[in-house]
């Protein structure tokens, strides 16, 4: 029989779970099962972080002046941490969400305070730690994600929200991206392991958060978003449509990213394109090596490539085209909608393009998503 | 609050028990919900290795892969009770007179789980069992090259118990039989009165068919094609 905690009021030091029936014991001593997939932690435990300081003075440069929105939006962020407070920023795709946490970052790592960027998504942590040694100069940054854990102390880690249970009250400086993606959104857990990490004050960054202090309308090429177009048509009119689109995206070398609901659809729709001469790979969650292809694609090595939403967000191809198919399946729901539609236009080289919807009939969350990049446009 | 009050949930997926309304689940109360209880893949047939009987309860799928790394690799004590769900009752009458001996594991990990997996199945249907088989030495058995260099890696301690008795070897996973051999090699010269063998999965349960070629399993991988299976005594 189960030996559940019925007398005391327990509660897990990792993911604050005070539900008993989450609790077991063994040898006198019981365990968390709620969090036991990222480590066992008994509940008179004393989790300990290994922390790493450095007094290096760190700087970053850009390539580009921030708009005075972002300005503004970066020095009131400081102001805000400095007291000590939290701020949720929303921002359209492409609006510079990452620069304009740069200052904040800059400020906490010269005053010695840790701090935590975290993303739910492996490939966009991959990304921005890049991005970020490029722009910083003095910095250390430790990358932590499935599968790179040797070395998890640091004065400013960048990981996936899954490695937070490493980290127990230890961030004075906690951001947080794409809070509304898979799978942070909606999990109790996650978010519970994103809290008991921040020590100080955190900021939470999306583009489709429905409680912000902070908003951003504009993208940092002041163009507007590609507002999508849904057309309403049957399956194999829609896949003549989408052959006819591909190709003449193809003959004016544009890249294109075509949107499947599903890793099974993503092999048929290859088959389809092979068929009309359209070069293209697949992208999903099976698939290893995602980097190359995508820069493959910006190479103009491919006309296309064929993906489920695993490369709805944090990707930015020059003039890339989108084509969602099936746009009425329920994987596609309004935040995935708008990211979606995020890709097309994000340099500044290229700020327009075209994103179609292909569905048999416009769904509320297709309405929802033109209605808001409207307003964000307005 | 009395435990009466709370609702049981499932070991594995965590739904609730109480909208099982199985007879098996009215009858015995399986810590498991039925869903999870049908993902365990039940083998059939009659194996045997080195001419004893051998039981083979599941066949090593994905879910048993992923059940069986929770418990020993994340040390998730609880799921002890789920691995017999669907034979508790059945194994406790029929190996009610046996000395369960349990195949040895590895120190180091046992202490960091603070259990031996295989003792804490075991206990789950006896309470007469000998762990008087160990290693001599630390080593992976998945990273052993050659696997029947096994039965010189394992010693006996307090064999004596095994005189005249009815033995049953207890392992989770049976893969190249190894293991098991070189343990019978160690329990014969006690003279046992019989050995059996009972282990909760194997990937590939034909291999251990007493006669390949009147095998349905062998015939129908052969026929398939999928695997040549190599009879290993």
């Amino acid at each position: 029989m189960i030996k559940f905690a019925w007398v005391m009021k327990m509660r897990c030091p990792q993911c604050h779970n005070d539900d008993p029936l989450y609790f077991y014991s063994l040898d006198g001593r019981y365990y968390c099962r709620k969090c036991i997939s990222f480590q066992r932690v008994f509940v008179d435990e004393i989790l300990e972080t290994k922390h790493k300081s450095d007094n290096r003075q760190v700087d970053y440069h850009l390539d580009f002046d921030l708009t005075p929105a972002q300005k503004n939006l970066s020095a009131r962020l400081l102001t805000n941490y400095k007291n000590g407070q939290n701020s949720q920023v929303k921002a359209v795709c492409g609006a510079g969400k990452t620069e304009i946490v740069y200052e904040v970052i800059k400020s906490a790592l010269n005053d010695n305070d840790r701090v935590c960027f975290t993303t739910p998504r492996k490939e966009l942590i991959k990304e921005l730690g890049a991005r970020i040694q490029r722009d910083f100069s003095n910095i250390e940054v430790t990358l932590v994600y499935g599968g790179h854990c040797d070395n998890v102390a640091g004065p400013f880690i960048i990981c996936t929200t899954h490695q937070l249970y490493r980290y127990h009250q230890t961030f004075d400086l906690m951001i947080i991206d794409e809070v509304d993606a898979f799978p942070f959104a909606g999990n109790d857990l996650l978010s519970s392991l994103f809290f008991q990490a921040i020590k100080g004050s955190y900021i939470m960054m999306s583009a489709t958060n429905a409680r912000c202090d902070f908003q951003l309308n504009a993208r940092f090429h002041g163009h507007p978003l590609p507002v999508p177009k849904c057309l309403c048509l049957p399956g194999l009119i829609a896949a003549a449509m989408m052959v006819k689109d591909i190709l003449a995206w193809k003959s004016k070398s544009k890249p294109a990213l075509i949107f499947v609901p599903t890793i099974a659809r993503t092999a048929s729709i290859k088959r389809l394109l092979a068929l009309f001469k359209i070069k293209c790979e697949i992208a999903h969650s099976k698939i290893p090596d995602v980097e190359k292809l995508i820069g493959n694609l910006k190479a103009h090595r491919y006309d296309c490539i064929v993906t489920t939403t695993l490369l709805e967000r944090g990707i930015t191809i020059a003039n890339v085209q989108v084509l969602v198919i099936e746009g009425d399946h329920p994987t596609y729901s309004l935040e995935t909608l708008i990211q979606i539609c995020g890709r097309v236009g994000r340099k500044k080289e290229y700020p327009g393009g075209e994103v179609k919807i292909y569905a048999r009939r416009q769904t509320k969350e297709i309405r929802q998503c033109i209605q808001a990049i409207k307003k964000a446009n307005a | 609050m009395h435990p009466s009050d709370q609702k049981g949930q499932c070991l594995i997926c965590f739904a609730p028990l109480d909208d099982d309304c199985a007879l098996f689940s009215l009858l015995y109360h399986p810590p498991i919900c039925q869903n999870c209880l049908h993902r365990f893949e039940a083998t059939s047939g009659n194996f045997s290795v080195s001419k004893k009987p051998l039981a083979i309860l599941y066949h090593y799928n994905e879910f048993f892969k992923k059940v069986l790394f929770n418990y020993k690799g994340r040390d998730d004590y609880a799921l002890k009770d789920a691995f017999l769900a669907n034979h508790l009752s059945r194994l406790k009458k029929q190996y009610a007179s046996h000395l369960v001996v349990i195949a040895p594991s590895s120190e180091p990990d046992n202490s960091r789980r603070g259990f031996c997996p295989n003792l804490a199945i075991a206990r789950t249907f006896t309470n007469d069992i000998f762990t008087g088989i160990t290693k001599k030495h630390f080593y992976k058995q998945t990273s052993q090259i050659r696997r029947e260099l096994v039965k010189d890696a394992l010693k006996i301690e307090c064999g004596d118990r095994l005189w005249g008795r009815k033995v049953l070897i207890f392992d989770d996973v049976i893969t190249s039989g190894s293991t098991i051999k070189a343990m019978i090699g160690l329990i014969m010269p006690y003279q046992p009165e019989s050995v059996e063998i009972l282990v909760l999965a194997s990937s590939h349960p034909a291999r251990f068919a007493p006669d390949k070629k009147r095998s349905f399993h062998y015939r129908l991988l052969a026929a398939l094609n999928i695997k040549r299976c190599k009879r290993l005594d």
